[in-house]
C-alpha cells in the first residue's frame, strides 16, 4: 500500500473529483489546491512513510 | 583395567583398542600443536616483516622526525618539502607492513584452526572405526562432535564467519582510495599539502585499514544508496496528469460508473493493485498510475494488456 504524500498537479477542472475519489478510494486524506490556470494541485497523503516533498513536475 | 565405559563385558576390546586410539590421538595433537609450516596461501616472503617493522622504526624516529620539521634551524624552508616526503613515505610504509603482517596473520589462524580442526576430526572418526566397543565408539563420537562444535563456535565468535573476506576487502579499498589523497597531496607544494593535512591522512589510512574502519565504510555505503534511493522515491510521488487510452480504460475498469458515479470496483481495485505490487509498485498509488505523467505510459498500457482490459481509443 501506498504511503506519504503524493500529488498530481494540472489536473483538468473537469477531472479533478475523479482523481480525488481515485486517490481516496486507497484511505488517503486528500486535498486539492487551485492553480492561476484553472487546473488543480491534488495532494493525497497516506498513513506512514515518508514525505515526498512539494517539488513539482 | 577398566573399559571406556568401566563394564567388564567390553573390557577386553577396549584394551585392544587403546593403543590404536592413543597412537592415533597423538599423531593428531602433533599435528595441531608445535609444528611449524608455512602459512597456507601464501607464497616464501624474502623478509622477515617483524624484523623490518623494528629496523623503520628505529632508522625513523618519528616524533623527532615532526619536531625537527617544524625547527627551521634543522629544516629550512627550501628542505621542509623533502622532509614532508620522507616522513610521510616512513609511515606509509610502516602502516602497510604492520597492516600486511595483520591480515595475513588473521587469515593465518583461521586456516590453521580449519586445519587442525579437521585433522583432529579425521583422527579421532578414524579411531572410532577402529576401536570394537561401542562404548568406545560413543566416547570418541562424543570427543568428535565436541571438536567439530568448538570449532563452529570459535569461528561464530572470533572469525566473524564469513564476513571475514568482505572486511578485508573492503579495507583494501578503503585504504587505496585514502592512498590516492596521499600520493597526491606529495606532489604538491608544502603550502598546498601542509604536514599536519598529511598526518591527518595518515591516520586516515591507517583507520581505512581497521574492521571498525570497514564497518563504518559498509555503513555509510549503504546509508548513500538508501538517500539515493529515498530521492528516486520521492522523485515519482510527485507527477502531472497526462490522459491517454490506457489510462482511461483502467480508470472505467476500476470505477464502472464514471462519470457520474466515482464509486470503485472493489474486486476490480484489488486486481489493480495486485498487479502493481507483483511489478514493483507497491508505493505507488493506483490513481498515480492510471493520470500520471509520461513516466507511467508503458506502465499503463502493460498493465491493461496483462489484465486483459478492453481500451477505447
Amino acid at each position: 500500500m501506498p504511503t506519504g504524500v503524493h500529488t498530481q498537479d494540472r489536473v483538468p477542472d473537469k477531472d479533478v473529483d475523479t482523481v480525488v475519489a481515485g486517490y481516496e478510494a486507497e484511505g488517503a486524506t486528500v486535498t486539492k489546491k487551485r492553480n492561476a490556470d484553472g487546473t488543480w494541485e491534488v495532494m493525497a497523503t497516506y498513513p506512514g512513510g515518508k514525505s515526498g516533498g512539494g517539488d513539482r513536475q | 583395567m577398566r573399559g571406556l565405559d568401566g563394564v567388564s563385558g567390553r573390557m577386553a576390546t577396549s584394551v585392544r583398542a587403546q593403543p590404536l586410539v592413543a597412537w592415533t590421538l597423538a599423531l593428531v595433537a602433533g599435528a595441531g600443536v608445535g609444528c611449524s609450516w608455512r602459512r597456507p596461501g601464501f607464497p616464501h616472503q624474502s623478509y622477515d616483516t617483524k624484523q623490518q617493522i623494528r629496523d623503520l622504526e628505529k632508522t625513523f624516529d618519528l616524533s623527532q622526525m615532526i619536531r625537527d620539521y617544524y625547527d627551521d634551524k634543522v629544516t629550512p624552508p627550501e628542505r621542509k618539502r623533502d622532509a614532508r616526503d620522507k616522513l610521510v613515505s616512513a609511515r606509509l610504509a610502516l602502516i602497510d607492513l604492520n597492516y600486511d603482517d595483520f591480515v595475513s596473520q588473521f587469515s593465518f589462524e583461521k586456516q590453521t584452526l580449519d586445519s587442525v580442526s579437521d585433522i583432529t576430526e579425521l583422527g579421532l572418526n578414524l579411531a572410532t572405526t577402529a576401536v570394537g566397543g561401542a562404548s568406545a565408539k560413543t566416547v570418541l563420537g562424543a570427543v568428535s562432535a565436541g571438536v567439530t562444535g568448538s570449532k563452529i563456535a570459535v569461528d561464530k565468535n572470533f572469525f566473524y564467519e564469513k564476513t571475514t573476506p568482505v572486511l578485508v576487502t573492503t579495507m583494501n579499498a578503503a585504504r587505496k582510495t585514502v592512498l590516492i589523497a596521499i600520493v597526491t597531496g606529495m606532489k604538491q607544494t608544502v603550502a598546498d599539502y601542509p604536514l599536519t593535512q598529511g598526518l591527518s591522512d595518515l591516520d586516515a589510512y591507517y583507520f581505512a585499514g581497521t574492521f571498525v574502519g570497514a564497518l563504518q565504510s559498509i555503513q555509510a555505503d549503504g546509508g548513500a544508496k538508501e538517500v539515493k534511493a529515498d530521492e528516486t522515491l520521492n522523485d515519482i510521488r510527485n507527477t502531472t496528469y497526462l490522459s491517454d487510452a490506457s489510462g482511461r480504460a483502467l480508470q472505467k475498469y476500476w470505477m464502472p460508473g464514471l462519470p457520474e458515479d466515482k464509486t470503485t470496483d472493489k474486486a476490480h481495485q484489488a486486481q489493480i493493485r495486485k498487479w502493481m505490487d507483483a511489478h514493483g509498485l507497491k508505493d505507488l498509488p493506483i490513481q498515480t498510475l492510471v493520470t500520471g505523467d509520461k513516466r507511467f505510459a508503458n506502465l499503463r498500457q502493460q498493465a491493461v494488456e496483462e489484465l486483459h482490459i478492453p481500451v477505447t481509443p
